[in-house]
């Protein structure tokens, strides 16, 4: 038994504090890593009452229902800020980063309360693995509402896609590190490794639209 | 659920394939006068491929395939919401003939019969409806772009309409004659990916 609650309260007690005292980016940072720690208190609700209520085992409730819950709390608050904030492109995706860590936060804190932390290993790459793999989904989600945003029309099919992309690349993380062995680690390895490549994709589309604007020396 | 073996050869085919198409189209994006409608394509085929990775992974590390509503499926319908938009930017304020009526009516009746094989499980009802909607909405697009006489979008247009009709057959199938339809929806991706990037290396298509 966890008291999900205490440990929210201690998490969520200093950053409100830090809400006080700080003004601009580093308080909307703050506000938007309060709401991912809450949109993980309310996921954990709701996972805790699906399983019930489908009488899934363990194993098939962590891989077929908890990612699908836990993204749809993730994406609301980001869709929410973007649909009546309308934020520029650099406040959605700090928003996006901030509700992601948030909810690792949340979801590590609890982990070690009912796990333990005497493992510094497992902690270590747990942290990681979860930290790196909710932030990338909540990023890819704002990522692509920035992308599409200008085509009003597909926002609906836009946002229905995304979510289905980062629940299906959830699933695969948690059906991964719940089988001992080989697929544990390239589980823990799977976050790492995407969040190498999308930085390689950013890195190419950067160097190519700088190439693609670069004046021509004759000219 | 019993897993036959040229199913999974078909399935880590069509994931294999998704793969290469999605760096092919990401790749050549900016060659392309629509680079954000092609990363679009992309992203469709990456949310397949996604369901398609989860499928195979789960049949090989438990060796049986999910049962009712499952991530993949969520995988797929989310690749053919990708497709659905890219549809809906291309038949915008476009005429539609009346007959596109059918094309529902066929994917409903469809529907029907997928719904009495799942043996009154619940989540593979709701999976069936999901999947019934989703797919007359994007048969009604296809066909409604089809009509349109657009020389240059119409192989794209054609190729996803043997798609639709190989996902339709695929979904009405079981056991060998499953993963030969399988073989035929991966066929028709690659041809839908080859014909839709030389349609938006020639012109524009978002409206």
């Amino acid at each position: 038994m966890i008291y999900a609650e205490n440990i929210f309260i201690c998490l969520v007690a200093p950053l409100c504090v830090a809400l006080v005292f700080t003004r601009g980016k580093t308080r909307r940072f703050c506000g938007f890593f309060i709401t991912g720690i809450f949109v993980c208190l309310l996921a954990a609700y709701i996972n805790s009452y699906l399983v019930t209520m489908t009488g899934y085992s363990v194993r098939t409730s962590v891989i077929c229902v908890t990612p699908i819950c836990e993204e749809l709390m993730k994406l609301l608050p980001i869709l929410f800020y973007f649909l009546v904030f309308e934020p520029d492109d650099d406040r959605l995706i700090i928003a996006a980063v901030a509700i992601g860590v948030g909810f690792a936060t949340f979801e590590n804190g609890c982990y070690m309360m009912d796990a333990g932390a005497a493992d510094f290993t497992d902690i270590m790459v747990r942290g990681f693995a979860v930290g790196i793999m909710h932030t990338m989904c909540t990023l890819a989600v704002a990522g692509m509402l920035v992308l599409f945003g200008r085509y009003h029309r597909l926002m609906p099919v836009v946002i229905i896609g995304v979510l289905a992309a980062a629940v299906t690349y959830h699933a695969i993380y948690n059906m991964l590190v719940s089988v001992p062995g080989a697929p544990q680690i390239i589980g823990y390895i799977l976050p790492i490794a995407t969040m190498a490549a999308a930085l390689i994709v950013k890195k190419i589309m950067a160097l190519t639209i700088t190439a693609d604007h670069r004046p021509d020396p004759a000219d | 659920m019993r897993i036959w073996p040229l199913e999974s050869i078909s399935n880590v085919t069509q994931m294999f394939v998704a793969l290469a198409i999605i760096i092919f189209v990401w790749a050549f994006s900016n060659r392309t006068k629509e680079p954000v409608i092609a990363r679009f394509f992309a992203l469709g085929t990456f949310t397949c491929f996604l369901g398609d990775l989860f499928w195979s992974l789960y049949i090989m590390l438990f060796g049986e395939a999910p049962s009712g509503v499952s991530p993949a499926d969520i995988g797929w319908i989310g690749g053919y919401c990708f497709l659905i938009g890219l549809m809906q930017i291309m038949a915008r304020g476009k005429r539609r003939p009346r007959w596109l009526f059918v094309i529902p009516l066929i994917v409903a009746i469809d529907t029907g019969v997928w719904i009495s094989w799942a043996g009154g499980n619940v989540g593979s009802i709701v999976s069936d409806v999901v999947y019934g909607i989703v797919i007359s909405v994007m048969g009604w697009y296809i066909f409604a772009n089809l009509t349109v006489n657009n020389k240059v979008m119409r192989p794209f247009f054609i190729s996803a309409a043997c798609y639709f009709i190989a996902e339709i057959a695929l979904f009405t199938s079981w056991g060998d004659m499953y993963a030969v339809f399988d073989f035929s929806v991966t066929a028709a991706i690659i041809a839908m990916s080859v014909t839709f990037m030389k349609a938006i290396c020639a012109e524009e298509v978002a409206r």
